[in-house]
């Protein structure tokens, strides 16, 4: 934990020192975690049984959702 | 004009929906996003929301709005079924329409420190997102006492690193006294 406590506060540091750079870098970096995520998961729908998996995956229960999966 | 790599998916999702649930009742966002939004370097795919407890037929209006404003409700459609998981105490999950990413987590709340958080709401600019965040201390105090994660309490020490001015220890030491009592026991 030491390691990440000592990340933690250099960071705050530098958010603290570069107050119009940080929340574009903190952006990007949220973003891309969701597209990669997004990616990741239509990926998963074109591989074999990979609705199936997305569905459980997701522990998707609602039957309209689970008909557009299918379609998809 | 804003261009759209300044756009955050995170900030957007949520105002969205937040500003829909404004409409009918009131909420709070809570834990992760909260810190994420102040700030710190970590991932996350859900946003979690405690909503007041509200009747059935107010439940309908707000679920109708967030289906018409393409949200859905992963576990069910039927407002009926959703409305009974909320009571339940499990939460449910909203998305956008085909897209699986981002989602919102929501429950009821459930005890005196939800309903406390809700009743002392507040916008927090520092976030720059446009909506109702519950108590920090009483998060940090959550993340230290309740949920005592390596990864929480990361999220609690960056959040007692970035508000620092803010930061009440006698809130943060009654809140875990509250805790002890009303989740721990």
């Amino acid at each position: 934990m030491k390691k990440t406590f000592d990340f933690l506060e250099y960071w705050v540091e530098y958010i603290q020192k570069n107050p119009n750079t940080w929340r574009k870098q903190h952006t990007k970096f949220l973003n891309d975690q969701i597209k990669m995520s997004n990616q990741a998961l239509n990926n998963l729908l074109k591989t074999k049984d990979g609705k199936l998996k997305l569905i459980e995956l997701r522990n998707i229960k609602n039957k309209n959702l689970i008909e557009q999966i299918l379609k998809h | 004009m804003r261009s759209i790599s300044d756009t955050n998916i995170l900030k957007d999702f949520c105002e969205k929906f937040c500003n829909i649930v404004e409409k009918h009742c009131k909420y709070i966002i809570v834990s992760g996003y909260l810190v994420i939004a102040s700030g710190r370097s970590r991932g996350t795919e859900d946003i979690d929301m405690i909503l007041e407890k509200v009747s059935k037929a107010k439940f309908f209006q707000l679920h109708k709005e967030l289906r018409a404003n393409n949200f859905i409700c992963i576990q069910e459609e039927d407002p009926n079924e959703i409305y009974e998981i909320l009571l339940d105490n499990t939460s449910v999950r909203y998305i956008y329409n085909e897209q699986m990413l981002p989602e919102m987590e929501l429950k009821f709340a459930k005890d005196i420190l939800d309903q406390f958080q809700i009743d002392s709401r507040t916008k927090i600019s520092e976030t720059n997102v446009n909506v109702y965040f519950g108590d920090l201390n009483l998060a940090i105090a959550f993340k230290e006492e309740y949920l005592k994660s390596d990864k929480d309490l990361a999220d609690a020490k960056h959040l007692r690193l970035f508000f620092k001015e803010k930061i009440n220890e006698d809130k943060i030491k009654g809140f875990k006294k509250l805790i002890q009592e009303k989740r721990l026991k």
